[in-house]
């Protein structure tokens, strides 16, 4: 009961972000309009996605230094629900800019950084996939995924602050600070962004977990 | 320093040793850009022949630096392991691949000047871009090639693992060489070259650090 605290709370703030991301009060925007409720979902899993990607590559780090095959497992499995989570947000994104730009798909530095993103994850999987011998695998793929994450940054952050864009945030459109303002949506936006990110948590707790098993019983 | 002058040294002689190879990169150019001759006709359209043109290098140099750590036989590592550092091989290949990436990719631009027409007014600035390019290309091509022949299928890999990481450098360098088209002068430019000169440190910085546990087995 008390290791397990954390799960009752994913549980509770999943569930009171689905409440009110539906159903709570919004402001009501030109153009945006209803679909702002998305903000709750797509935002809040990319914020997740970036939280869960850095834990691999901080477990890259420690894999580096000590050389234990946990830390590997543990990177490769955050990497594996940080891409999930990277498409459920391509996903989301797409449905939002499907109602508010009228195309799912536009060409725009930030879903270019996004689009970018999960090439050079899926790439770390592809590699991990193709060294047979245990300990090469760890150790290149290690090397990749820090290699990936400070271009990721580069991608995501720095990239598209310096071309215009259609994204909240760019070139005059409306931005994440406006919204902020409203507090009924900061209430809902802070938990969601924890709920989710603790659930990541969880799925890869779950997949680490199934690993070790099936490892001990090849050993076996 | 005088280390790396000696692995500088070294790879040019191979290379001289092993000539037909380079001949082999040059061939392919000549046969892919006398295809888009034949595919295109001529090209009015200046956005195309400048996307034609970096396509056809970033593809030749993929295909050059897949070969400079792949052609090093298990004795020459293990010997490069006992006699000097990993980073100064990785520096070394890194300038020599970049060496070489200059001189194909200005080859490239000859050829396809010849045969599909020239469209850039400004030169200077043109091989300003085509310098950043292949120094970042470099950079990059060598960290993956490194990483690459730890697996099953190097030629295949260098490919998917290096493109994606590619894409924003490859925008700013179209970029910057599309100003070189249309004749903008370099002081409305400068931040493209900066943005590509901090990526290429960057990535540098990455193979300096990283490449150490790269090479012990």
């Amino acid at each position: 009961m008390k290791k397990c605290w954390w799960k009752i709370l994913t549980i509770i703030l999943i569930i009171y972000t689905l409440i009110q991301g539906f159903l709570g009060a919004t402001p009501s925007l030109p153009i945006l309009n209803e679909t702002i409720r998305n903000l709750y979902f797509h935002v809040t899993i990319w914020f997740s996605m970036v939280i869960l990607l850095f834990f691999s590559m901080i477990y890259s780090i420690k894999y580096l230094g000590n050389f234990n095959l946990k830390n590997d497992l543990i990177a490769n499995e955050c990497v594996n629900t940080g891409v999930f989570l990277g498409l459920l947000g391509i996903l989301t994104g797409m449905l939002w800019a499907n109602f508010t730009w009228g195309k799912p798909w536009v060409n725009d530095p930030k879903l270019n950084g996004a689009a970018i993103t999960m090439l050079v994850y899926l790439a770390y999987i592809v590699l991990r996939s193709s060294i047979s011998d245990n300990e090469k695998t760890a150790r290149i793929s290690a090397i990749y995924n820090i290699f990936a994450f400070s271009m990721m940054l580069v991608f995501i952050f720095v990239l598209p602050r310096l071309t215009d864009s259609l994204h909240p945030g760019n070139g005059g459109n409306p931005a994440f600070s406006q919204y902020d303002l409203d507090n009924n949506m900061r209430a809902v936006f802070y938990p969601a962004v924890i709920g989710w990110t603790l659930l990541g948590f969880w799925i890869t707790q779950i997949r680490i977990r199934i690993k070790q098993i099936k490892n001990q019983l090849n050993n076996e | 320093m005088n280390n790396i002058f000696y692995l500088l040294k070294k790879e040019f002689q191979i290379e001289y040793k092993n000539i037909y190879s380079l001949f082999g990169n040059m061939l392919f150019l000549v046969a892919t850009i006398y295809l888009c001759n034949l595919i295109f006709g001529e090209i009015n359209n200046s956005l195309a022949w400048n996307s034609l043109y970096w396509i056809i290098v970033l593809f030749v140099s993929i295909q050059f630096t897949t070969r400079s750590f792949l052609n090093e036989s298990q004795i020459n590592l293990i010997l490069y392991y006992t006699l000097t550092k990993p980073e100064y091989i990785i520096f070394s290949k890194t300038i020599y691949n970049q060496i070489v990436i200059i001189a194909l990719s200005l080859f490239a631009y000859l050829f396809y000047c010849l045969l599909l027409g020239n469209m850039v007014e400004n030169i200077g600035l043109f091989v300003i871009a085509v310098i950043c390019g292949s120094s970042i290309f470099s950079a990059i091509l060598s960290t993956m090639s490194a990483i690459a022949i730890n697996t099953n299928n190097p030629p295949a890999l260098i490919a998917i693992l290096s493109i994606p990481l590619l894409i924003p450098a490859l925008l700013a360098i179209t970029q910057l060489s599309h100003a070189a088209i249309i004749n903008l002068s370099l002081v409305k430019t400068w931040p493209l070259v900066v943005l590509l000169l901090t990526l290429n440190l960057m990535n540098l910085a990455m193979g300096y650090i990283l490449f150490p546990y790269l090479w012990r087995e």
